[in-house]
């Protein structure tokens, strides 16, 4: 399949008529399967890549044109690689379309908005789009954000290594043809200085409900800051952390290569935030059990029972349902059943499973009833 | 100093400092305002607190502009983006303390390189006049590189991380191979 999401009706109702919006919004991605290493603390990894073309302005300081040139160019790249890609110009993209791509970190929200380029004029139709691949989901390339081209890959579980091959494959890909800006002293060059060199992100979404129980949580997180990671929430950047999920996410990107950012967070950082949070369950478990069934069985029984749920509630029910899967209190709920909701209950996802915008009273309804219908039974998800 | 006027050609206030904006087509033009109108009308200050002595040598440092794109210092100091890659030398000196800062001392890439600009420059199927060391620095900024990675090995012995210490270790033989000429197509980045 090799479809162009662009979409030819205008900006109306975000409607189920494009096939890659249903068979999006009705999985749970490959990332979020809860599989692969550490995954009773880690739901994902990924490694995003910045990059530029040579000598063209930044997105930022681009023209209509330029920008229109970049997005021939790298689409044209990558329409050479794999099946079952999707490629996506945001120009004009239904607004519930979009948002279902944010919801699944496919985009950012900027770039949805399209407020990138500093030129006036209407932000909608600034050249800019993804390329994904159906099925799959844990490679995206996302085209004129605030650099050119932001390749991100992402797995399950705590596997940066895994991630980092995979955008590093793609990056080659993108490059056989396509010159980089590139700088003898500073490496790969982006428009904040902040991601020159490497322009590698290495990130990593934790799950730390034992640590906020114990009132741990804040040491944590300035054990990482001291190591001069950033905290965010689900959501990423300015996002409150519902559920208690955290984003770590590596802040240098110049003096040290991939490999051995990698090495910081996959070998020295993570392992021992993991292990803490592992401690924390451990004693939880083993001093205050019945605590513990307490919240969790009742968080259940609230995603059992509730005819109205807001996002935020949703989430931490969530968070403290997935505690209670990965330590087995729960035995009638599998994980990709709970990851699955995670992105399902979010506003786009609920709208285009119900054919078209839902107020904002409808939308909790909704919320409540998918969550019951999920919650019924063992791996319906 | 009798050509400086005492009040801001903005506002009412006495504080005045000579500042100089750089329009789209390049051209500089010189104006007197205090701090806070200068920074609405995207002036950069000759030097912040400061009356200003107007030499033309001060000038042309401070209030340059991009010649790429023609994006200023202070243009850049209010969106937080450069305009495109010559920004990075044409403000390498105002840069220098963003980077200090935002990168722990990290002042030379150590990573991936391009394999394909690579390639083709080690073995010299690249468009002719582009040599390798236009991707990859003269001699200076590979012995710089080497300097900075050696100065992270000592600290990660010093440290005890040993897993780190082998990782740098590896990435001082390649960039060493690299600054020799050697062909190493193995390069920093690879490894995951």
């Amino acid at each position: 399949m090799n479809q162009d999401g662009q979409n030819q009706d205008g900006p109306s109702q975000g409607g189920q008529d494009e096939p890659w919006v249903s068979e999006l919004q009705g999985r749970c991605p490959e990332w979020l399967r809860g599989e692969g290493p550490a995954a009773d603390v880690v739901l994902s990894s990924r490694v995003r890549l910045a990059r530029n073309l040579a000598g063209m302005a930044f997105t930022p300081r681009a023209s209509q044109d330029d920008s229109e040139l970049v997005m021939t160019r790298v689409r044209a790249q990558l329409e050479q690689l794999g099946t079952d890609r999707l490629s996506i110009d945001l120009r004009g993209c239904p607004k519930e379309r979009g948002r279902l791509l944010v919801e699944r970190q496919l985009i950012s929200a900027a770039l949805l908005a399209g407020r990138q380029r500093q030129a006036k004029g209407d932000a909608n139709q600034d050249p800019r789009g993804v390329v994904t691949w159906l099925g799959d989901e844990r490679l995206a390339v996302m085209i004129n954000e605030e650099d050119h081209i932001r390749i991100q890959s992402l797995r399950s579980g705590f596997d940066l290594p895994s991630a980092l091959r995979s955008a590093d494959e793609i990056d080659d890909a993108i490059e056989a043809t396509l010159d980089y800006a590139f700088h003898p002293r500073l490496g790969y060059l982006t428009a904040c200085p902040t991601n020159v060199g490497t322009g590698a992100r290495f990130s990593v979404m934790l799950h730390l409900p034992a640590l906020a129980i114990t009132g741990d949580l804040e040491r944590a997180k300035r054990a990482a800051h001291d190591m001069a990671l950033a905290v965010r929430g689900f959501y990423g950047e300015g996002t409150e952390s519902a559920g208690d999920f955290f984003q770590l996410s590596n802040q240098t990107t110049l003096g040290r290569s991939e490999g051995m950012l990698l090495d910081e967070m996959a070998l020295e950082i993570v392992p021992q935030i993991i292990e803490y949070e592992r401690e924390s369950r451990r004693k939880l478990m083993n001093t205050q059990r019945v605590l513990l069934e307490d919240r969790v069985h009742r968080a259940l029984g609230t995603a059992r029972s509730a005819r109205l749920l807001s996002s935020e509630e949703a989430m931490k029910l969530l968070g403290l349902i997935r505690l209670g899967v990965v330590l087995r209190v729960i035995d009638d709920v599998a994980l990709p059943t709970v990851h699955g909701l995670m992105l399902a209950v979010q506003p786009a996802h609920l709208s285009l499973a119900h054919g078209g915008e839902l107020e904002s009273g409808d939308r909790r309804a909704a919320r409540a009833t998918l969550m019951r219908d999920r919650m019924k039974s063992k791996g319906a998800g | 100093m009798s050509d400086v006027p005492d009040k801001c050609a903005h506002c009412t206030k006495d504080k005045v400092f000579h500042d100089l904006k750089v329009l789209p087509d390049n051209t500089v033009v010189e104006k007197h305002a205090c701090e806070d109108c200068a920074a609405e009308q995207g002036f950069v200050p000759l030097q912040v607190g400061v009356p200003a002595k107007p030499t033309s040598e001060k000038a042309g440092t401070t209030a340059r502009a991009c010649p790429e794109c023609g994006l200023t210092f202070a243009q850049f100091k209010r969106v937080g983006r450069l305009g495109c890659p010559a920004c990075y030398e044409a403000f390498e000196r105002q840069l220098t303390g963003i980077l200090d800062r935002s990168q722990e001392g990290g002042t030379h890439h150590v990573g991936k390189i391009p394999r394909r600009l690579l390639r083709e420059r080690t073995s010299g199927t690249g468009e002719p006049g582009e040599s390798l060391e236009t991707l990859l620095g003269g001699a200076k900024h590979r012995a710089e590189r080497l300097k900075a990675l050696g100065e992270q090995l000592r600290k990660a012995v010093e440290q005890e991380q040993y897993e780190q210490a082998a990782r740098i270790r590896d990435q001082i033989r390649t960039a060493s191979q690299l600054a020799g000429g050697g062909s190493s197509a193995d390069e920093p980045g690879a490894k995951a």
